[in-house]
């Protein structure tokens, strides 16, 4: 901890190892899929058109 | 429990309150519709309706929802993706993981320079919007002319100050239940004025109503508008990692932020340019009353004031807890609430100035977007490319020279020089303050070639510097775990 140590020190070595054990494999900890970023940035891809099309009629 | 205990226990509470430990899963409860509604809130405050006039100053209606749409969906798709995905996996604030993308010191040099002045300068902006609604509201009450950036207006965003710094000092939990009236609050007003609208107006006079203030060029003018909505959405970099931190799945952090701000900023934009291009004022505090009617437009200009009292608390927490992360043991023992107040000053300061402030709208909006847009683009080639999703939490939270991703000085040179690369591009094909603009301006805008650019510098540069030589913890992260144990 950068600034306070002890006890929140050690709060921060517990939370650091529930992280890595308890929780890794927890679906709140996954990482973004090559499938998810490509619907995100499709779907910015398909609102810039939806906007080319306001204003091309 | 014994005093010492009672007081270990506090500084642990405190600490986790503000952003200094990683949450738990147990701690991370926001949904998908929780967090969107704090989006919601956050995106309808007057300066939605202010961009959404600013807007019409160089392109009509039509132009002007393309522009918008186009604008905030690029900006809010990179900015999502640099501030909120790496914070919400780890649980970590979001100043605290950037320091594997520009070093310790180097996070400090940007929160103190980019954010806190760009965080400032909405905060006074917030402020001042709601002078001018006291002081329009005030009008009406008194029948007298008050003017424009008087007195009163000065007096208006000086109490802001100090009722959004009364909110801040007492926590985010005050600033949570508050939002929560907020939200739903702002956009039944915004569907009350799009419904205004529409009966003050007709369709056919709007699709002719002519930009408040354009250039010659008419594709300038789109690009400009463009431009201005791409930085708007970038613009909400400095606090949405902070927020997405509390989210309890990658896709309840992403999609409520891309959209939850993308629609709610789009209606209250939408309402903004259409009441600006058919009263020919780009302000919502000035076309509010004679559009919604003494008692109706006084009413919502009221609530609109408490809205941005509670936006510029929520923007200000996000920023102040950054200032405290990234300062290291310099502002450490500072008390919340004084260091709040310390960064009060400077928006108290520019309250004498309204009119500076209103004015510059646009270039302040512009010129945040130059310097955050290439941030952005570094962070994403360093987290999504080069780490592949992955931060050691307990290499992250290390002291100093025991940390693998410390760098000699504090700072990670490829990060920096990302920034200058980006924002120099960005300077040099658009500057926001003359509004001189390169050709190439006319087809690629300049926040979204800025990120580009930061991001290819930072990767090149990042290759070339650490990862080969295994320095900035590229060596670090096993592939087959979450995070490492600190060695």
């Amino acid at each position: 901890m950068d600034s306070s140590p002890g006890k929140v020190q050690t709060e921060l070595d517990r939370r650091i190892e529930i992280i890595h054990t308890d929780e890794a494999a927890d679906p709140s900890r996954r990482a973004l899929s090559a499938g998810d970023l490509t619907l995100y940035v499709g779907t910015t891809v398909l609102i810039c058109a939806l906007g080319v099309l306001v204003m091309v009629l | 429990m014994n005093r010492s205990e009672d007081t270990a226990t506090e500084e642990v509470e405190h600490a986790n309150t503000f952003g200094s430990l990683p949450l738990l899963k147990s701690e991370r409860v926001w949904g998908g519709m929780d967090f969107g509604w704090v989006n919601v809130a956050l995106a309808i405050a007057t300066w939605a309706f202010l961009v959404g006039g600013s807007t019409a100053a160089f392109v009509g209606f039509q132009q002007g929802i393309a522009a918008m749409m186009i604008g905030n969906a690029v900006g809010l798709c990179f900015m999502v993706l640099a501030s909120t995905v790496a914070s919400q996996r780890y649980g970590v604030e979001q100043y605290t993981i950037l320091r594997p993308v520009f070093g310790v010191a180097g996070v400090g040099i940007l929160v103190f320079t980019v954010v806190l002045l760009t965080e400032m300068g909405w905060s006074s902006l917030l402020g001042i919007m709601v002078g001018r609604a006291t002081s329009q509201v005030a009008g009406v009450a008194t029948e007298a002319e008050l003017s424009e950036y008087g007195p009163v207006v000065t007096l208006g965003a000086l109490a802001a100050i100090a009722i959004a710094w009364f909110i801040l000092s007492r926590g985010p939990v005050t600033i949570g239940r508050l939002n929560k009236y907020i939200g739903p609050g702002l956009l039944i007003i915004t569907a009350v004025l799009m419904v205004l609208l529409i009966i003050n107006t007709s369709w056919g006079q709007l699709m002719a109503a002519a930009p408040l203030e354009p250039f010659d060029d008419p594709q300038l003018n789109f690009m400009i508008a463009v431009e201005f909505n791409v930085a708007v959405g970038v613009s909400w970099y400095p606090v949405m990692g902070s927020l997405a931190r509390m989210t309890n799945s990658p896709r309840a952090a992403i999609w409520p932020a891309y959209s939850g701000l993308l629609i709610a900023t789009l209606l209250a934009q939408i309402v903004g340019m259409g009441a600006a291009l058919t009263l020919g004022n780009s302000d919502p505090t000035v076309w509010m009353i004679p559009f919604g009617g003494p008692l109706l437009g006084a009413f919502i200009l009221l609530f609109i004031c408490f809205a941005n009292i509670t936006s510029m608390s929520s923007i200000v927490y996000s920023t102040v807890l950054a200032l405290r992360q990234s300062s290291g043991r310099l502002l450490a023992g500072l008390h919340w609430k004084w260091l709040c107040a310390a960064f009060f000053v400077l928006p108290a300061v520019l309250a004498f100035f309204p009119q500076f402030m209103y004015e510059r709208f646009v270039v302040f909006v512009t010129l945040s977007g130059a310097f955050l847009a290439p941030m952005c683009g570094a962070i994403i080639v360093d987290y999504f490319i080069l780490r592949k999703q992955r931060i050691d939490l307990a290499e992250l939270y290390a002291p100093g020279a025991d940390s693998a991703y410390h760098l000699p000085g504090g700072v990670n040179w490829a990060g920096m020089a990302a920034v200058a690369a980006g924002s120099g591009f960005y300077l040099w094909i658009y500057n926001p303050v003359t509004l001189d603009t390169e050709p190439a301006f006319n087809v690629v805008t300049a926040s979204l070639p800025g990120a580009v650019i930061g991001g290819l510098v930072y990767w090149i540069l990042a290759l070339v510097l650490y990862k080969r030589r295994g320095a900035a913890g590229f060596d670090t992260t096993d592939p087959n775990r979450l995070t490492g144990n600190h060695k």
